[in-house]
């Protein structure tokens, strides 16, 4: 018991009060420098790459055989004879206006062409997340509901396969057996839901192994609690203690994890859409990154890690509204 | 009876029936076609059955008519085509010299490869009712390779085109090419054509075309195996032995490609500045073990620059490890232990390669293999872009290997005066030998076919015995990856993948 002799929930509500705010803001300028120096590193894929940005462009816009003087012109037209600086605030600016620049192979705007493709990802994403907090959620249950018996070890064994595993073995593995062996689905998908069903589990399945691990332990060390054996000895079954102690104290750490997870999502999709054909934006960035589209592999990137840094505030926000002794280091 | 039971005995029957192949061909590409913009994109449309172009390559390396009745050379300068009758546009309309002179006209004025081959002085004039005059002012020898060339003058109904200007989503369904299959849908995931009943050849073999735009080599090939697609393009041949041993996938070969992996050496700088050791390095590689065993016979034996098909093809590349060793002997490189040194120097190369073809990855280890036979040691080096790197010296380099076309539909001047021309713009190894140089400004004005083969073999012998440079490491076979109802399917040169007559086996 911390503050001497203090009751713990005095502890809490004094720390509670006016506590949140403070802290909050806290965590929104962190969230905010590492944003902005994510956007630096993202801007800098351009101009530290290999070979001259003009002669790629012009390439890309299908001149064969760039002169120097279209070079020089798409210099000038580019802002590339401008001091670094410059260049990184002019980027910044159109970023902040939208304006992702224009797709070196397409030369159509970056922007619409992510909007395009932006629905597929989201369904395909979203319907894994739920497939994974719904099997991590079922699994770490049941494992703790059966500890070191045959339903523990069984999903014991799946989380260690799972975390030791990329998703993308699953995702070959699926597509061979069960979809060409066994004639269930489509290799070439289209974004129907129906075709999203096979790719969404199979992240859900890759992801849930490392959180069903993580929630397994969380509900264990709470079933050992001393308020556990308090509910235990006013007659609680084991049972109740898992749902209605244990679950609601092991449930924060999972809710960091699936928040922090969700960059790695975004990260991992890529592989997978493209196993899978998946018409969203990691297929996108696939294509992207064998044609060296700077502009695109630089949306991507700076989608990914401010959806990173998005979804961990969002999940430290809700942390520290949930758990008030988390706002004693910032108060 | 119930019916009930006739609703069983119907299903049975249905059940019972072998599964129709489709009437359509479902094919699978790595590449997206973007738009439908006939400068940029417009050459697609010749590879799937839509656009169709006044002559066309054929696999011995000549050019026969094809929108094209007959193309005769008057004189140096003089060029007559006459145009086939009865051809329309998928919209209907005829085909007639003023819409071919149109079409001619619009890529030139805005396609910069067409205007790079086209000399800005030529002038294309209707002088019969099915009959143009091409006067070119300067001797252009490849005029009939431009006009079956795709990225260069596409017959097109000129007219919806202008109409459209940049909303090129318009042209779905215009009809604007004169080919056996008419767009009717283009997205980023797929390209749907239908059958132009009309079609100057005769119907059609299939009612369409499905086009997939699948980048995945893996997908491609499951989605043959799966029965999604019917032929699926560009597979990867180090899985060669993985389709003889799959149900329903088949690797079809088609005939000799103009080009495969060519190899250009650093002539400027380092080890391949010597002669002697440029023509060992060539002698020790094992050409044919290269083309059977390295890519599963998926590929032919380089024995020249060419195609050895082509009528100006010689051969005189040999694998020769003695003779190999014997010049690098003379040259004072003395053989210790695995390598060979001189002055306290090792005998080493850089070979580079790049990640777009991962074929170059067995290829160039198999190089570092017969290099090390005769006592040169190399390092391999994966770099973006080849061209980038060896144009701005971003990596030391000795050998860049490249997939390029020697003879892209059998022309051969595009690639002698970019790559092997002393100011060629893709001149990687700073190579200039000035009988070489002479050769190639005499072949662009040479017309007379049998001079400019002679040309041809003398520029072949130079390249490869008396001052060595350049080389084919192997030649591509044109080559398709299919479902066992599609196994007599042969891979066309000139990427013409669907023909009026594509279809299934009998």
């Amino acid at each position: 018991m911390g503050h001497g002799s203090e009751p713990v929930i005095r502890q809490v509500k004094r720390l509670g009060r006016g506590g949140f705010p403070v802290a909050a803001f806290s965590r929104i300028v962190q969230a905010a420098v590492t944003a902005f120096a994510a956007t630096v590193i993202v801007w800098a894929l351009l101009p530290l790459a290999p070979g001259d940005v003009a002669t790629r462009v012009l390439l890309a816009r299908g001149v064969d055989d760039p002169s120097p003087a279209e070079i020089a012109s798409t210099h000038e037209e580019l802002g590339l004879n401008n001091p670094l600086h410059i260049q990184f605030l002019d980027w910044i600016t159109l970023v902040l206006q939208g304006d992702l620049g224009q797709s070196f192979t397409s030369q159509l705007p970056v922007t619409k062409e992510i909007l395009e493709r932006l629905p597929a990802t989201i369904m395909l994403l979203g319907l894994a997340l739920v497939f994974s907090m719904v099997l991590s959620l079922l699994f770490a249950l049941i494992a703790a509901g059966y500890r070191d018996r045959w339903p523990d070890r069984l999903i014991r064994l799946y989380t260690q396969i799972g975390a030791a595993l990329p998703t993308f073995v699953f995702a070959l593995l699926a597509l061979s057996f069960v979809v060409v062996g066994f004639q269930m689905g489509r290799v070439l998908s289209d974004a129907t839901w129906t075709a999203a069903l096979i790719p969404a589990f199979i992240i859900g399945l890759d992801r849930a192994a490392s959180w069903t691990q993580l929630l397994r332990s969380g509900l264990l060390s709470a079933m050992s609690s001393g308020y556990a054996d308090v509910a235990r000895a006013r007659g609680a079954s084991e049972r109740r203690i898992l749902l209605r102690h244990a679950l609601p104290n092991a449930f924060l750490p999972f809710l960091t994890a699936i928040g922090i997870s969700v960059g790695a999502l975004i990260g991992g999709a890529p592989l997978i859409e493209a196993i899978f054909t998946w018409p969203g934006l990691g297929a996108y960035l696939l294509e992207a990154l064998s044609a060296r589209n700077y502009p695109v592999i630089q949306a991507y990137v700076l989608i990914a890690a401010l959806s990173y840094v998005s979804a961990a505030l969002l999940v430290d926000l809700i942390a520290i509204l949930l758990d008030p002794r988390l706002r004693r280091h910032t108060s | 009876m119930t019916i009930k039971s006739l609703a069983l005995g119907g299903a049975l029957i249905l059940a019972a029936c072998p599964v129709m192949a489709d009437d359509i061909i479902n094919m699978a590409t790595s590449f997206q076609i973007r738009s439908m913009d006939p400068v940029k994109q417009g050459f697609w449309m010749q590879e799937f059955g839509q656009g169709e172009l006044l002559m066309k390559f054929q696999p011995d390396g000549t050019i026969t008519p094809w929108l094209a009745e007959r193309l005769e050379r008057k004189d140096d300068t003089t060029w007559v085509i006459t145009i086939r009758d009865g051809v329309t546009f998928q919209n209907g309309k005829a085909m007639d010299v003023p819409a071919v002179l149109a079409a001619i006209a619009y890529h030139r004025e805005r396609n910069s490869g067409t205007q790079a081959v086209v000399p800005a002085e030529a002038e294309f004039t209707q002088t019969g009712e099915r009959e143009i005059t091409v006067t070119t002012g300067v001797p252009v020898p490849e005029l009939p390779n431009i006009l079956a060339h795709e990225s260069r003058l596409m017959i097109i109904d000129v007219e919806p085109v202008l109409a459209a200007g940049d909303n090129y989503e318009a042209l779905e369904g215009a009809g604007i090419h004169t080919g056996p299959y008419k767009l009717v849908s283009l997205d980023d995931q797929r390209m749907i054509a239908e059958r132009y009943d009309d079609y100057w050849r005769g119907k059609p073999a299939m009612a369409g075309v499905e086009l997939r735009f699948v980048q995945d080599a893996n997908a491609r090939i499951l989605a043959v195996q799966n029965g999604e697609v019917d032929i699926a393009l560009y597979p990867p041949i180090a899985a060669a032995p993985v389709f003889k041993a799959t149900p329903n996938l088949n690797l079809a070969l088609g005939p000799l490609s103009t080009g495969g992996f060519v190899g250009f050496m650093d002539v400027t700088n380092g080890t391949f500045e010597e002669k002697a050791v440029r023509r060992a390095a060539m002698l020790a590689m094992n050409y044919e073990e290269i083309a059977n065993a390295v890519f599963h016979g998926a590929k032919a034996p380089a024995t020249s620059l060419y195609n050895p098909n082509f009528p100006y093809a010689v051969e005189n590349y040999r694998y020769d490890v003695e003779e190999a060793n014997a010049l690098l002997d003379a040259a004072g490189w003395v053989r210790e232990g695995d390598t060979r040194q001189r002055d306290g120097e090792t005998l080493s190369v850089t070979i580079m390669i790049y990640p777009q073809q991962p074929d170059l990855v067995p290829l160039s280890n198999a190089m570092q293999s017969y290099l090390s036979a005769v006592g040169i040691a190399s390092n391999i080096v994966s770099v973006d872009s080849v061209r980038e790197a060896a144009m701005n010296d971003l990596v030391d380099w000795d050998l860049a290997l490249s997939a390029t076309g020697t003879a892209t539909v059998g022309s051969v001047s595009g690639f002698l005066n970019r790559y092997v021309s002393c100011e060629g713009d893709r001149n990687y190894g700073g190579y200039c030998n000035d009988k070489v140089q002479e050769l190639i400004t005499t072949l662009d004005v040479t017309v007379d076919e049998e001079l400019r083969y002679e040309l041809l073999r003398e520029i072949q012998k130079i390249v490869a015995e008396d001052d060595p440079y350049i080389f084919n490491l192997t030649i591509l076979k044109e080559r398709a990856l299919v479902s066992d109802a599609w196994s007599n399917y042969e891979p066309a040169v000139a990427w013409n993948h669907i023909k009026w007559d594509t279809a299934p086996n009998q």
